[in-house]
């Protein structure tokens, strides 16, 4: 199956130093990716450039053939292909139906198509009536739950997810997990960030460790957790597994 | 004491009264403060916005001076628009001197700095976060531009409130630039000010009643967008 | 990041608001319809404050339909105003100053309209011992005490007869005790009578605020023909500035000369009852 989203050598530099180099992966219509790391290896700035949210210094992506680099930054057609959830997602000060309904409505979508748009996504993460609530009333979980809505409303290819379940309950974190397989079942490309082997191990089944701002190891979940090749990732690796 | 009391006592009856001179002068006021700020809005707003949101060399020199020119003594602006709109001065040709349109000129004057400062403290306050989340929900950079300046939608109202609380009560320039004319130039604050001279106390405390409440107002306005912004 | 629309919509927005607003406020400085626009009179605080014009001007729009805006500062701001073009007429009360405005050609000619006189006020005990008929003797004396006086300092007639009788006594004011306070004759008469002190006033004012405010202060010197104090009117030389309203200023100034203006003068009393001017005009 042809690839939806493939990077092929991202480079961000920052400040005299670079984040991440070399960076290169591909994903597939349907296929749950996970990046796996220690801190301050470079996840997020990873997703943020594959979220075209940020410009790689070097590199290019690529979504559907097209390259958005070539074009940055007239790639807003190529970047609304995409969704990207921050790890501390920055609700909007509004209700949760403007904050869902907020991608939606940058595409110029209005009346009834909007509010169907914003009930199924509601409906998908198990907030059927949370329309009227604001914020600063929503718990952490409920909070990334309307995150996560406000993503997927727009029914993106890919979904880019920076750690989703961080600092949330188990049974909240299941919540997500479950609606993330809902979403690759439907044929969206997931790509997440997560601080949790098992979780990687859980969802993905596609896995990448990256270190140092370098992209290691890449392959199925199964086999990297179980024979890293690279010296670094089997550290890594090792030193999360629970003895 | 005694007269203070007394002073008192007749101001609210004054008020209470409906005495038609009263409520000419408050209505002016509200005109030319209202109309004044108006104005302030318009033009700073969209400046405080942008500058919390450019970076160009010289900046913050532009920031320094905005900052300054909020504590601008309301004399001297009149001073300086009254040079200039003397029949002898540049604009003297516009006829303008002593009427309220120069009052209102004036005031937006005043009022500009203080709504653009606020206001640019308000959309720089706004965590960067925003407008990326914006960015990654397939906002067009300007739509992520306005997703941020939505953001500070509350804290700059305050703003506007509190450029027109500045206006509303102040009496150096509105008294040069419009002549504090009866019937015609005459506000609050100029009232005020010649009816102390003149020792006539009832509607000076009558109008000065009148603006201690609208303060209060204002600061319940104030204190209620701030609760709003923080829901 | 594309942020020129927004400077270049705060740039514009500026640009435009400063014309607009002055054209959008047309309706508010717009004066009522009538046959002449409104007439701008430069005056006195004191004429302004003896509650003359709420009497004499809706007369005189009465009779020809003209509006008066009074803008009421000292006499010595009054001609600057003048001269600046910013008034159409003036109504002020120092013949001195007056002559040379005509002189110096900014107005055309000097009416008389009215009088009052001023008096010399002080404290009960009188330590300086001015009372009298006397002023120029008075303020020898005063100046003889070490200057104990309330000047309004402000360029007002008042301000500038109290100076030209300094000259005349021969005294220079100075020291502690000479207080400018460089403001209108009430807060002057408040400060006099706080402190103690003397100071002139004119007759007007003293009677208006003495009841009023339970001076101590007392009368001590009047009479002197020194102590005068004629009104008059002067239309702003049209020669000097285009857009002066010479014809509806002369008419102000016949009807204030008129039997019907000098009656309403003549009429006019203040809220005590007292008589504050005496027309005469010629």
């Amino acid at each position: 199956m042809a690839a939806r989203l493939v990077a092929e050598g991202l480079g961000l530099q920052a400040e005299g130093h670079w984040l991440i180099r070399g960076a290169s992966l591909a994903v597939e219509a349907g296929a749950i990716h996970a990046i796996v790391g220690p801190n301050g290896a470079g996840k997020t700035s990873l997703l943020r450039c594959l979220g075209l949210v940020v410009p790689p210094s070097e590199g290019r992506v690529l979504l559907g053939g097209c390259d958005a680099i070539d074009r940055w930054p007239n790639c807003l057609e190529l970047r609304r292909r995409v969704s990207f959830v921050q790890q501390r997602p920055a609700l909007f000060r509004a209700s949760v139906f403007d904050n869902v309904a907020a991608g939606l409505r940058f595409r110029g979508c209005r009346g009834e198509d909007l509010r169907r748009g914003v009930a199924e996504a509601l409906r998908l993460t198990g907030l059927a009536d949370y329309e009227r609530r604001w914020p600063g009333s929503l718990s952490g979980g409920e909070a990334q739950k309307v995150a996560l809505a406000r993503a997927v409303a727009t029914r993106p290819e890919v979904l880019l997810l920076d750690e989703p379940c961080a600092s949330l309950d188990p049974s909240s974190s299941a919540a997500i997990e479950d609606g993330v397989r809902l979403l690759a079942a439907r044929g969206m490309s997931v790509i997440l960030v997560t601080h949790s082997l098992a979780q990687a191990a859980r969802l993905s089944d596609t896995l990448h460790v990256i270190c140092e701002g370098r992209l290691v190891e890449s392959g199925p979940t199964a086999e990297v957790l179980s024979q890293p090749r690279q010296t670094v990732s089997r550290q890594f690796i090792d030193s999360g597994r629970l003895p | 004491m005694d007269t203070i009391a007394r002073g008192l006592w007749r101001g609210l009856l004054l008020i209470a009264s409906g005495e038609p001179e009263l409520y000419r002068i408050i209505w002016l006021s509200l005109q030319v403060s209202g109309s004044a700020v108006v104005l302030a809005a318009l033009a700073g707003c969209p400046l405080g916005a942008a500058l919390a949101l450019s970076r160009f060399p010289g900046r913050r020199a532009v920031v320094g001076l905005l900052n300054t020119c909020m504590g601008l003594p309301p004399v001297v602006v009149g001073l300086t628009l009254y040079l200039l709109l003397s029949r002898s001065g540049p604009l003297g040709a516009l006829g303008l001197l002593f009427t309220p349109a120069a009052m209102i000129a004036a005031q937006a004057l005043l009022a500009t700095p203080i709504v653009a400062a606020l206001c640019l403290a308000a959309v720089a306050e706004v965590s960067p976060q925003v407008r990326e989340a914006a960015l990654g929900l397939g906002a067009s950079p300007l739509q992520a531009t306005l997703v941020v300046v939505r953001e500070a939608r509350f804290a700059m109202m305050a703003a506007v409130i509190a450029g027109f609380g500045r206006v509303i009560a102040e009496v150096g320039a509105v008294m040069m630039i419009g002549g504090n004319i009866a019937g015609y130039t005459r506000v609050m604050t100029t009232a005020i000010a010649l009816d102390t001279a003149k020792g006539d106390f009832e509607l000076a405390i009558g109008l000065g009643l009148v603006l201690i409440c609208l303060a209060f107002a204002l600061n319940a306005g104030l204190q209620a967008l701030q609760g709003t912004g923080r829901r | 990041m594309n942020r020129w629309p927004l400077m270049s919509l705060a740039l514009i927005t500026l640009i435009l608001a400063m014309p607009s607003t002055l054209l959008a406020a047309t309706p508010l400085s717009a004066a009522p319809a009538q046959a002449a626009g409104p007439l701008t009179m430069a005056s006195t605080t004191s004429t302004q404050n003896s509650g003359l014009f709420e009497v004499l001007l809706p007369a005189f729009e009465k009779h020809s339909g003209i509006k008066v805006h009074v803008i009421a500062v000292g006499t010595g701001q009054a001609l600057g105003m003048a001269r600046r073009g910013d008034a159409d007429l003036v109504f002020v009360h120092d013949p001195e100053a007056e002559e040379q405005f005509v002189r110096e050609g900014w107005g055309l000619e000097r009416r008389q309209v009215m009088y009052n006189d001023f008096v010399v006020v002080g404290p009960a005990a009188d330590p300086a011992k001015v009372r009298g008929r006397d002023a120029v003797a008075a303020f020898r004396r005063l100046a003889a005490a070490g200057f104990p006086f309330v000047s309004r300092g402000d360029d007002s007639g008042t301000h500038r007869r109290e100076l030209a009788l300094w000259r005349q006594s021969g005294a220079k004011p100075k020291g502690a005790s000479y207080l400018e306070i460089g403001q209108g004759m009430e807060q002057t008469l408040r400060v006099a009578n706080e402190r103690q002190l003397y100071t002139l006033t004119d007759r007007g004012t003293w009677l208006a605020t003495r009841e009023r405010e339970h001076f101590s202060l007392q009368l001590l010197v009047e009479g002197d023909p020194a102590l005068y104090n004629q009104y008059s009117v002067i239309a702003v030389n049209p020669a000097r500035f285009l857009h002066v309203k010479a014809k509806e200023a002369q008419a102000f100034i016949a009807w204030v000369t008129s039997s019907a203006g000098q009656g309403v003068i003549g009429n006019f009393r203040d809220r005590a009852g007292n008589r504050l001017f005496v027309p005469n005009a010629r």
